[in-house]
């Protein structure tokens, strides 16, 4: 089985990726090489076979085998999903392209397999389930349902706010959304990819409201969001308890909230509207910060990094705190200078005032001010 | 929660606050149903009578042109109820919830049903009312011999031909930002399968889906799967899909035998 | 400059002509009785101007007999190519003829310089909510040669503006003759009529033709508009909302303006009497008939001040029965019609909204003086006058199967009246007022607005 290629936007903030719709995907990938389950080791005196099934009720059996070093003891096996994916024969290889161009909607996720490509989630899920790959298998019909019903509600309540938090609140958009996808496809793209991004966004935002007609922008906005706290409370409601939401093995529908929650949990946003309300609903908190650590833990060098920017940051913050006011500072002095050199012009002559009557050779309305005029 | 419950349950309770009952003038306004009304707003006008109705509330039906640039928000129906004006099913079963006192149907669900409720009704408004607009409006067949003709029937030439290409335009911009326009039939079709099977899961072999009481979801599937069953258009495909669904065909005819043919006779 | 010196005659004739050409002829008897003729005639500097037009401008020119009536010929076909607005220059002579064998006969020599075929410009507009839209206005002079003229003005759209307008109109003298046009159009018009809570965009198209006769100058015209009314927001009341939607209007009108008063921006004598009648129904899905009337007399009284009489009236009725759509209907009010009440505001009303009525009509009495200390304040005083006037009007429903006693007994019963003084200006169209009104009989349900109140309008002066 060839490779398949799965196309996403990179990642920031501890994240695997920034975009809804890719976590959702990778959660699926990675989920789906936790459950390779080893069926047969071989050792002998130089070599180990491993015979491994990939997928949970998948056929697909691979062997591998390692070489083991003169006078090697122990092997331990490190419970790493990346690893498995590079000892078994198929795999998914994930690029982060950030490109959406070569997209054939425009949009990423991406998912490639001989020749056809894939954009949309449902689409990608249900391919890989062709390949006896992702998650569900064991869902009754009953709750598949209730999958598609729950992703529905995601879809027409949450999204739209979402959508507007990144795309249509101006602050968010130009401090983090536009940047980051700015500098995410590089130049030249990035002077009209994150625009047109922004429109889609926009489109779909505005006709999903739908006492649209004679609201103001504010009710829309108040609308959206309201309703998008009024689906957190019901998925809330339907987690309950359980560590996910079909028992204690993740489903689709734990991937598709992974991928809506997630970026605005991590994501440095300076204003969040459903930030308190997500608050309050602490076990779908819990639920992203599970999936995170389990299925997308830092390695040693993101560990690494992360470290380094946050000193960076305090040290930033620290300089800011000796000139708190640099901004308003500098803007009062350049003020001061142009107000102070305006005065001097009128106080040495070398412009003056006139006021002439419209009509020319008509009365003069007032007497001219200055020194009359002196070229200077 | 179970003090609201009890109170709800006892239709002859008093509640004290901002509920009132129901007036006996309230109105129903909608296009003409012979010859100017379209599948998705004859849909979704037949799921607020079935609700009414659900709940024993009298109205009258209010037949007007331009009933659509009437309503607050551009779609049909809307209700008047004193002086208030309320428009399409959900912000009117929110109203019928909250301001009078005596009707909410779902009040003996608990959370997780609850939900499980409203996530069915999403389901209904993300793909069949998108498939009904869709085949409204982009299937070239249906758009020029039913679509059109009929949206601009109340008005003069011109404008029985403007006014149908300015609303298309509309559609077809929002169905485009939905990511809808750019299907292709087949897909359409296979998303309604989708749909129809997921809620014939759910019902199963019951009278409603919850329990054996009616709530806003059976009003809802009601109004869209009938309209879709007893519309005739020259693309039946969406009828063809829903058929193939025993128990959703027998519950569209159950609802409407229970609460239809009544207000019919009389 | 020119002067006849060639003629053989010994006596002096003194033709005066100033810097614009005006000609001054003094009438004497040797004038009239001094034989002429005009043999030819010379038109120079065409250019694109085709020459039937110019040549249908010397009416009867070849039928003068005597000096005068050659020069009052003269002048009369100067005057009407100044009118068909294609020269920005025109100049006549006379010259005798180079044939000795005819030496009464003359030759009309005509120098025209073209003007621009396109001129415009652009300027800002700023409505009563602040909001400032700029309006570009091009103007076609002259485009195939017969004095046609195509004017394409745009105001643009931004959300949040009342108003905005694209119109594309397309005039023509029909038969050389400048006072006869015949306009064909289109136009699309946004507007809000916040008063009654919609607002509404007009598309349509209409042609038109404009002539004079003995009693004024008349104006034929067929309109077809699609009308599209919309609620404006939530606050709507119902009665308003029942009159929203799509509506086709496709009617012939016909106006008559006599005007004449004397000109200037306030003027002190003369009377203007515009008639409408307007038949909608040629089509369309709008069927009324409308008949309007305005008239403006002014009496100048000592001091520099004059006296000015308004009466206006309006009557709309359906034709099929149906009830009129509120697009068509009269409103009342505001700085320029009913002072003392805010724009639209004479009622019916309901929840706020003024719903108008079928008819309307509306007096007024002004008394101008001018400013009293600075009587000319730097040129522009002809253009600001203090008046105070009283103002009386209504808004009627008129319901015609009822009789005449009863439909006039409608309109005693509800009279709005107010008074008040201030000041008005006027530059060329535009009006501008400031005012401090008392509203002294109002009908509940009106929206007053008495004290100061300032209004800019179009006023035709």
């Amino acid at each position: 089985m060839a490779d398949m290629d799965l196309e996403v936007w990179k990642g920031d903030w501890d994240l695997p990726s920034v975009d809804t719709n890719c976590l959702t995907v990778l959660f699926i990938k990675v989920h789906h090489m936790l459950y390779t389950s080893i069926m047969h080791v071989c050792c002998r005196h130089d070599s180990i076979n491993i015979q491994m099934q990939v997928g949970r009720n998948s056929r697909m059996l691979y062997t591998c085998t390692l070489y083991i070093p003169r006078g090697l003891k122990y092997v331990q096996f490190i419970d790493n999903p990346e690893a498995y994916c590079k000892f078994s024969g198929v795999s998914i290889d994930i690029k982060a392209t950030n490109n959406p161009r070569k997209s054939p909607t425009g949009c990423l996720p991406v998912l490639r397999h001989n020749g056809s490509a894939y954009t949309k989630v449902t689409d990608i899920f249900s391919y890989l389930r062709r390949k006896n790959w992702g998650i569900d298998f064991e869902l009754n019909s009953k709750q598949s349902a209730d999958i598609l019903a729950f992703t529905s509600l995601l879809e027409t309540k949450l999204l739209p706010a979402i959508l507007h938090l990144w795309w249509g609140n101006s602050q968010v958009f130009i401090d983090i959304t536009r940047p980051w996808y700015g500098s995410a496809v590089g130049f030249p793209q990035s002077l009209y990819v994150p625009n047109r991004m922004h429109k889609a966004a926009t489109d779909r935002v505005e006709t999903e409201c739908y006492p649209h007609l004679e609201m103001t922008p504010q009710e829309k906005e108040n609308l959206i969001y309201k309703e998008a706290q009024e689906c957190i409370t019901l998925l809330s409601k339907r987690l309950g308890n359980k560590p996910f939401f079909f028992g204690k093995t993740p489903s689709s529908l734990d991937a598709i909230v992974f991928g809506y929650l997630a970026p605005m949990l991590k994501a440095p946003l300076p204003v969040n509207p459903l930030s308190k309300h997500l608050g309050t609903c602490y076990n779908l908190c819990q639920l992203c910060s599970r999936i995170l650590s389990k299925y997308f833990p830092l390695s040693r060098e993101e560990l690494e990094e992360k470290r380094k920017r946050e000193e960076a940051e305090k040290a930033r913050a620290q300089e800011l705190g000796d000139f708190p006011h640099r901004t308003r500072n500098i803007v009062l002095a350049v003020l001061f200078a142009l107000s102070s050199m305006v005065a001097f012009t009128f106080f040495t002559g070398m412009l003056a005032l006139e006021i002439v009557d419209a009509d020319g050779g008509g009365d003069n309305m007032s007497e001219p001010k200055g020194q009359g005029k002196r070229k200077s | 929660m179970t003090t609201l419950k009890e109170m709800v349950a006892s239709a002859m309770t008093v509640e004290l606050g901002a509920k009132e009952p129901w007036p006996d003038n309230v109105n129903l306004y909608q296009t003409y149903e012979a010859g100017q009304i379209l599948l998705p707003d004859s849909a979704s006008c037949l799921s607020v009578k079935a609700f009414l109705e659900m709940c024993g509330l009298k109205y009258s039906v209010v037949l007007r042109n331009n009933a659509e640039h009437m309503s607050p928000s551009g779609k049909v129906p809307f209700i008047q109820i004193g002086p208030f004006l309320i428009s399409e099913f959900e912000p009117i079963i929110g109203f019928v919830n909250t301001k009078v006192h005596g009707f909410h149907l779902s009040a003996n669900l608990d959370d997780t049903e609850r939900a499980e409720m409203r996530a069915y009704m999403a389901l209904v408004d993300n793909i069949l009312v998108n498939a009904e607009h869709y085949i409204s409006w982009c299937d070239a067949t249906v758009l020029q011999t039913v679509t059109k003709p009929r949206y601009g029937s109340p008005y003069p030439w011109p404008l029985n031909k403007l006014v149908p290409l300015k609303k298309w335009y509309e559609e077809t911009s929002r169905l485009k930002a939905l990511g809808w326009s750019q299907k292709t039939l087949s897909e359409v079709c296979e998303e309604v399968q989708t749909c129809c099977q997921a809620l014939s899961e759910r019902l199963d072999k019951n009278n409603f889906f919850f329990g054996n009481r009616p709530t806003e979801l059976d009003a809802l599937v009601f109004g869209h799967l009938f309209t879709i069953l007893t519309t005739p258009m020259p693309v039946n495909k969406l009828a063809e899909i829903v058929k193939n669904f025993d128990n959703l065909v027998h519950f569209c005819a159950r609802i409407e035998q229970q609460y239809f043919s009544a207000t019919e006779a009389s | 400059m020119t002067s006849n010196s060639n003629s053989a005659d010994e006596d002096q004739m003194n033709i005066m002509m100033d810097m614009e050409g005006n000609v001054y002829l003094p009438i004497n008897k040797t004038f009239m009785s001094k034989k002429a003729r005009i043999e030819k005639v010379m038109v120079k500097g065409l250019n694109k101007t085709k020459d039937d037009i110019v040549l249908k401008q010397f009416p009867g020119v070849f039928t003068a007999e005597n000096l005068y009536e050659v020069y009052r010929k003269a002048e009369e076909a100067r005057e009407r190519l100044l009118r068909l607005d294609i020269f920005s220059a025109t100049n006549v002579e006379l010259d005798t003829a180079n044939d000795s064998s005819k030496p009464d006969s003359y030759s009309l020599i005509v120098n025209v310089k073209e003007g621009r075929t396109m001129n415009g410009g652009m300027h800002m507009n700023s409505d009563l909510n602040g909001n400032i839209t700029p309006d570009m206005q091009i103007h076609f002079r002259n485009l195939f040669g017969r004095a046609e003229k195509t004017m394409l003005d745009y105001q643009f759209y931004s959300y949040g503006a009342s108003t905005s307008r694209i119109n594309l109109k397309f005039t023509k003298p029909l038969g050389g003759d400048p006072d006869v046009l015949y306009s064909l159009g289109v136009q699309q018009y946004r507007g809000t009529q916040e008063w009654a809570g919609f607002k509404q965009i007009d598309r349509g198209i209409y042609s038109g033709l404009m002539f004079p006769s003995a009693f004024g100058t008349h104006t034929l015209q067929w309109n077809g508009f699609w009308r599209e009314a919309n609620c404006l927001n939530h606050k709507t009341s119902f009665p308003i909302r029942e009159s929203m939607g799509h509506s086709m209007k496709s009617s012939i009108s016909h106006t008559l303006i006599r005007d004449r008063r004397g000109t200037s921006p306030f003027p002190k004598s003369g009377y203007r009497l515009k008639t409408t009648q307007e038949y909608a129904g040629v089509g369309g899905d709008v069927k009324f008939l409308k008949n309007e009337l305005e008239l403006e007399m002014n009496k100048s009284l000592p001091f520099g001040a004059s006296l000015q009489l308004n009466i206006g009236s309006g009557v709309l009725r359906s034709l099929n029965g149906t009830a009129v759509k509120v697009s068509d209907k009269y409103f009342l009010g505001g700085p320029l019609s009913l002072r003392g009440f805010k724009i639209n505001g004479v009622g019916p009303t309901s929840d706020g909204n003024s719903l108008g009525a079928n008819s309307y009509w509306l007096g007024g009495l002004h008394l101008y003086t001018p400013l009293p200390f600075l009587p000319n304040l730097g040129g522009i005083g002809k253009h600001i006058k203090t008046h105070c006037f009283v103002n009386a009007g209504g808004l009627v429903n008129v319901d015609f199967n009822q009789n005449w006693e009863q439909i006039l007994q409608k309109y005693r019963e509800s009279p709005r009246v107010s008074y008040g003084a201030g000041l008005a200006m006027q530059i060329s169209l535009f009006r501008l007022e400031l005012n401090y009104c008392v509203p002294v009989k109002v009908q509940p349900g009106d929206n007053v607005n008495p004290g100061l109140q300032f209004g800019i309008g179009i006023k035709f002066p």
